[in-house]
């Protein structure tokens, strides 16, 4: 009778460990905790975003690529790092994402009104510059946002979009005087937008 | 300005964005064509950002859960790869297996007959069974063992379908 009790108690403590060591082996590895993701989501989630709409110039690709980024970064295996090389990181998993869907020739760069962002003092005149902008390629977009709204440096961009240091600068000096071009061609303007 | 662009721009830049540009500066803009360019876009640029701030972004909560999901995920795709590795060695193998014995039994006719021809002895024969018995074990513990894999790899909805319990 005692020895069948032990049986079954040794039998429980099995299922019990075999069940612990199934929980361990399926257990979400993540770099940061829940706390630690919801603040630092907090912080960059709306640069990426800005960014991503503009690059792509869809809303939908945007969300989507939103998301896949944080979750890419969520189950990385990465060294210790602080805010700014983490966010820095992020953009790199979300270009390489837009990179992935140019190559698929996916809608990327085309793109689409975004809702609720004509609301300044004069619409009108925001939406046919944004209409210039639209005209630039994803690439010219991209190095334009990284450089003079993130503020990122030639070598950030570089390391950020896997182009070279040199190539950067000659690419950005293009596509700045290229916007500037198409936003004087635009009528009615263009004292307004140069008034510093 | 040089080729490609000017080296007064980062100061531009500075200014522009602290909102504070010298007088001496404001002249260097109005005759600098790079740094003209270089406010334009700027201005331009973070008028679009400031637009932007206004839309609504997906709730931090459910990245995290799906962030979650998928590690996990592919926490059990790493753990039940050998799994689905002897799973796969089997199916292998029971086709072959297969193979083999189709070919054998569709020449069964001849084996027979030859028997008769040659007059085999019984140790012969004694021999070829034992070979025969050994062959359809292997292959019958090789299908065990796909259909068990298959099983265990099963998703849970399906296995619930199939009347059996859940593994989890």
């Amino acid at each position: 009778m005692r020895a069948e009790t032990r049986i079954r108690a040794a039998r429980v403590e099995l299922v019990a460990e075999t069940s612990r060591s199934i929980d361990e082996a399926v257990e979400p590895r993540l770099i940061m905790d829940e706390d630690a993701f919801r603040r630092f989501y907090e912080r960059t989630a709306r640069p990426l975003f800005a960014y991503l709409l503009q690059v792509s110039g869809r809303r939908h690709i945007a969300d989507d690529l939103l998301q896949e980024s944080y979750c890419r970064l969520l189950s990385a295996k990465l060294p210790a790092m602080d805010e700014a090389q983490t966010k820095s990181y992020l953009f790199q998993i979300a270009n390489n994402l837009l990179r992935d869907r140019w190559r698929r020739s996916e809608d990327v760069g085309r793109t689409e009104p975004i809702e609720g962002s004509s609301s300044g003092p004069n619409p009108e005149l925001q939406t046919d510059m944004r209409r210039a902008f639209e005209q630039l390629k994803p690439r010219e977009r991209q190095l334009l946002w990284l450089a003079y709204v993130e503020g990122a440096n030639h070598k950030e961009i570089a390391d950020s979009t896997g182009l070279r240091t040199g190539s950067v600068k000659l690419l950005l000096f293009r596509a700045r005087r290229k916007l500037a071009d198409l936003l004087r061609c635009n009528p009615a303007d263009s004292k307004e937008k140069v008034n510093v | 300005m040089n080729d490609f662009g000017c080296g007064k721009e980062n100061q531009v830049l500075e200014a522009q964005r602290s909102d504070e540009i010298s007088p001496e500066l404001m002249n260097h803009v109005a005759t600098c064509a790079a740094c003209t360019d270089l406010v334009l876009v700027s201005k331009f640029l973070q008028s679009e950002a400031e637009n932007v701030r206004e839309a609504a972004l997906p709730d931090a909560g459910l990245v995290w859960r799906k962030a979650q999901l998928r590690s996990r995920h592919e926490a059990l795709a790493r753990a039940t790869w050998p799994i689905r590795f002897v799973g796969g060695v089997a199916a292998l193998a029971s086709v072959v297996v297969g193979l083999w014995l189709v070919f054998s039994v569709t020449e069964l006719p001849t084996w027979l007959s030859d028997i008769g021809n040659y007059g085999l002895q019984a140790e012969h024969l004694w021999r070829g069974y034992w070979a025969e018995v050994a062959l359809r074990g292997g292959a019958g513990i090789l299908l065990c063992a796909f259909l068990g894999s298959l099983y265990v790899l099963l998703p849970d909805n399906a296995r619930m379908r199939l009347g059996r319990p859940s593994l989890s």
